[in-house]
């Protein structure tokens, strides 16, 4: 499944701090596509791969947050 | 009050919400709500649903809230905006009050700092004494040594009043047995 961060909105470390948390649950391949970070996630465990992706996509959100309040 | 509706329906049509296949699209205007309150209101969501924002345009970014099992998409929708408002009275309250705290704050740490102790005795500085006072000072402290014993203190009990030495014999003891 492939899901797409806006520059704008998502940071880029936000998106690979995701990738290594999610090391044993998914397979994650970044790319770009203009102003966008891409994603595509394919689950390894045992879950569905749209709730993995969905998580994933919580992670990237919860970390940039995080670094917009100076938290991390 | 009609003109007061009709004002809230106009303010609303900022804040579109269509729900769609067990999610809910919320499209918000920056200038209505800042980033801060949308992510401040995203976070509160992560829990309920997987939230995902993109820009549509440079004035206006669309929230997706995937709903999670057990959870209604168009009651989380609905939720989405309130929480947008009680974030940008909080964000307004906070930018309100920021000075105040910030002084509330300061002056409390600075009733917490310790009072700076006092020197400690050797760093301590001799009070300025009249001369003759200073020489006097001077002269005793020339002439103390710690080895020097004029009461006889440092003598033994057994050196003083030992066996063979007779003990110092008190009134009344000699009247007594004198025949």
């Amino acid at each position: 499944m492939q899901l797409r961060f806006h520059k704008r909105i998502y940071t880029d470390a936000a998106v690979k701090k995701a990738v290594d948390a999610f090391a044993g649950i998914a397979a994650v391949g970044l790319g770009e596509d203009g102003d966008y970070i891409t994603a595509e996630v394919e689950a390894v465990s045992p879950e569905p791969g749209e709730d993995v992706a969905g998580e994933f996509d919580n992670y990237v959100l919860g970390e940039t947050i995080s670094a917009m309040r100076g938290e991390s | 009050m009609p003109a007061k509706k009709g004002g809230t329906r106009a303010a609303a049509s900022n804040v579109a919400v269509e729900v769609a296949g067990g999610a809910a699209v919320v499209v918000v205007h920056k200038e209505l709500y800042p980033a801060d309150v949308l992510f401040g209101t995203a976070f509160a969501f992560l829990d309920r649903a997987f939230v995902h924002l993109d820009v549509v345009d440079a004035d206006r970014t669309r929230i997706e809230l995937t709903a999670r099992p057990g959870v209604d998409a168009a009651t989380i929708g609905g939720e989405f905006k309130n929480e947008l408002v009680t974030q940008a009275v909080r964000l307004k309250l906070a930018q309100d009050t920021g000075e105040v705290r910030t002084m509330i704050v300061g002056r409390a740490i600075a009733e917490a700092v310790p009072i700076e102790q006092p020197p400690a005795f050797s760093d301590r500085i001799e009070p300025e004494l009249p001369p003759e006072v200073a020489k006097i000072l001077a002269e005793e402290e020339d002439a103390l040594d710690f080895l020097d014993d004029p009461l006889g203190i440092a003598v033994p009990w057994e050196d003083k009043y030992g066996k063979d030495k007779p003990a110092p014999a008190k009134d009344g003891d000699g009247a007594e047995k004198a025949p």
